[in-house]
């Protein structure tokens, strides 16, 4: 059960981790929304 | 031919400066006591150090001919006939297995140093670095001599890094100087490598690397004249200087620290800062008092030069921060204009208060935030360090029996300490100053976010972090480049890049073809500066006070006697007098165009040319809406003058 237990926890950690990278991330990239166009233009 | 010259001259720099670093450490006795990894960087940047420290006494005597610089480089060349020492035997024999992973990162580091060279090949076109980073050593090459410019912020400000600057292009011309600032940055990289690795494996220390210089505030700066990235050389060794100095007690590690900090203090007045900062570092361990009258001896007399400069000039050492206490001669300041600045520069440049609240929200603000005045969003510091926040705090509180005894200790005190500091000076609030000390903090937030989550087993999530990290930045920076790739396989005109990246360029040719070295031009736009090929001057309403512009000010003859007395000939004024008289009006130049509009009607001048001229509000992204304003020249006559 200990192991059992033990591994959950680890699951959830690793979840936690994984939506706090991917949360932060999108956050940190919402502020350049306003530049996608332009620098999709600049690429096109 | 003009870039086979600008490499060779970085080449005799790079080398000067590996040999003059060398006999430093040599001389200190120091080279044995430092991993051989450290030891070239190390001394490359003492080498750099050193040459902007020479290079002000050969400017103070007027010898600032192409050929009393290369002789002032080129005894560092010797020292790199003095013995190193041998690296492990183990290291030099056995030949490892090729890590793919280690092949991938060079290849990427290699193509952003690709990327910066391609960056250098083109004319500079960063406004600070127009407007004084390169602008000031070509001032004083053409002068032949150091010359005092009484502005605050960017004229009267430690010159150490300038000093080197020139060298480059006093002996190799512009090409050699642009080269020779994305090789500081390169250094910086490199030194970061060899600190790195004292606490992390090969790998880390690539990824670390490849993280600092994708940093935007680094893609962004490394390149220009921008001080920020090269300073973190002088704040690598001061920092290493001072964990070592605490670690085995040894005072030559504090005399390095000294030389360091003093190299910093010499080159930016934040570094007043960082010089407190490893003071009281230095005195938190029992030889507090032999290491810090040493750390303090040298760093005051490295670091003194250009403060004494501004004594002998003006009497204040720090002008004009000091002017309420100790004044200011020749009229270089005034109470109004005092006043002013504070009350303009301080709140624009400080957009948060300076509360323990701002203390710790200012880095969650500037990393999700794009605030103009800060230079966060596109220049700031990348995400990583809100990614990996939390596995760093993890570690830090699960080994928090081990911090105190950790040799990271001394970085993170650094770091953190100055941080508080700076935030707390009513300095500049811009994301970028933080760079010297950034390579700190990346190095503790990896390591303990590496040490936690390697015991925990959540290392995907941390390697998911730096990927994507990664990801993004190298995408910026190859963003950022296609400006400078398209310039270099277009063909496009110095000219032609030159209207499309520097703001307001448009009137600058105009200038150079009619105006000869016996006239001097006003100007506003400090970006012009630079590449004006005539004498100039940059009037402000806030940063000088020799044209007095405050507003509030309304006396057309002073005007004229101050523009006389500077041998102004020629005023640009923006916008044009005929849309001032028709009510617009354009940023800090009201009073300029108001004193230029009474001069004409009185019959002092004539509009002699007139040009629009636009902004881009990116070089990066010109899609982006720029903006255009009119422009006049008047040339000043007053042979006939009514006023």
């Amino acid at each position: 059960l200990s192991i059992e237990l033990a591994e959950r926890r680890s699951s959830v950690a690793t979840l936690a981790a994984w939506l706090w990278v991917v949360a932060m991330m999108l956050a940190y990239l919402a502020q350049f929304a306003a530049y996608v166009r332009p620098v999709l233009a600049l690429l096109g | 031919v003009t870039v086979l010259v600008g490499f060779a001259t970085v080449l005799l720099l790079a080398l000067a400066c590996a040999g003059g670093g060398r006999a430093m450490l040599h001389a200190i006795g120091l080279v044995g006591k430092l991993e051989p990894r450290l030891v070239h960087p190390v001394a490359f940047v003492l080498g750099v150090g050193l040459l902007g420290w020479l290079t002000f006494f050969v400017a103070l005597s007027g010898l600032l001919a192409p050929t009393y610089l290369v002789a002032l480089v080129a005894p560092g060349l010797a020292g790199l006939a003095l013995r190193l020492p041998q690296k492990p035997t183990e290291m030099v024999a056995g030949r490892r297995d090729l890590d793919p992973f280690i092949v991938i990162a060079c290849v990427l580091l290699a193509a952003i140093a690709a990327l910066d060279i391609v960056q250098a090949m083109a004319p500079p076109a960063d406004a600070d670095t127009l407007g004084y980073h390169f602008a000031l050593p070509k001032q004083f090459l053409t002068a032949g001599h150091l010359v005092f410019v009484p502005r605050a912020v960017d004229g009267a400000a430690p010159l150490l890094l300038h000093m080197t600057y020139l060298v480059a292009l006093g002996i190799g011309g512009e090409t050699a100087l642009t080269l020779w600032v994305a090789l500081l940055g390169w250094v910086a990289a490199w030194l970061f490598y060899a600190l790195a690795r004292e606490f992390v494996d090969r790998r880390w220390a690539l990824l670390l690397v490849i993280l600092l210089v994708t940093t935007p505030a680094v893609v962004y700066g490394s390149g220009s004249g921008q001080l920020e990235l090269k300073l973190s050389l002088f704040a690598m060794v001061a920092g290493l200087a001072v964990a070592r100095a605490m670690r085995t007690g040894d005072w030559r590690f504090a005399y390095l620290a000294g030389l360091a900090v003093g190299f910093y203090v010499g080159a930016k007045y934040t570094g007043l800062l960082f010089a407190t900062v490893c003071g009281l570092t230095l005195l938190m361990q029992r030889r507090w008092l032999s290491h810090g009258v040493i750390y303090g001896l040298v760093a005051l007399v490295v670091g003194s030069q250009w403060y004494l400069w501004n004594a002998v000039n003006t009497g204040d050492p720090l002008f004009p921060l000091l002017y309420d206490w100790l004044g200011a001669k020749h009229g270089y300041w005034s109470a109004e204009i005092a006043a002013f600045l504070r009350s303009q520069w301080v709140p624009e440049e400080n957009p948060a208060p300076r509360t323990v609240f701002w203390l710790l929200a200012y880095p969650f603000a500037a990393t999700l935030r794009a605030i103009e005045n800060w230079d966060s969003g596109r220049t700031g510091l990348g995400p990583f360090g809100l990614l990996v926040l939390p596995f760093a705090l993890l570690g830090l509180w699960r080994f928090r029996d081990r911090v105190t005894a950790s040799p990271l200790r001394s970085y993170a005190v650094i770091a953190l300490v100055f941080y508080v500091l700076w935030f707390f000076s009513a300095t500049s609030q811009r994301v970028r100053h933080l760079l010297p000390i950034y390579p700190f903090f990346l190095l503790c937030m990896t390591v303990a976010a590496q040490r936690f989550v390697r015991e925990r087993g959540l290392l995907a999530p941390l390697y998911g972090a730096v990927f994507l990290t990664l990801t993004v930045q190298s995408g910026v920076t190859a963003v950022f480049n296609l400006n400078y790739l398209r310039h270099l396989a277009s063909g496009e005109t110095r000219e032609a890049f030159l209207r499309r990246n520097v703001a307001r360029y448009a009137p600058v040719p105009w200038l150079n073809s009619h105006l000869t070295s016996h006239d001097r031009v006003l100007v506003t736009e400090r970006q012009l500066v630079y590449h004006l090929d005539v004498p100039s001057f940059t009037a402000s309403e806030r940063y000088e006070y020799l044209v007095d512009l405050v507003p509030g000010s309304s006396d057309p003859r002073r005007f004229l006697a101050e523009i006389s007395r500077l041998g102004i000939t020629h005023i640009l004024v923006a916008p044009g007098l005929s849309d001032y008289a028709a009510g617009m009006r354009h940023f800090g130049t009201t009073a300029l165009v108001g004193y230029t509009a009474a001069l004409v009607a009185a019959g002092c001048g004539s509009v002699v040319h007139s040009e629009i001229m636009t902004a881009p509000r990116s070089r990066t992204v010109p899609t982006l809406e720029g903006n255009s304003v009119s422009s006049d020249v008047v040339a000043v006559d007053t042979a006939h003058c009514r006023l």
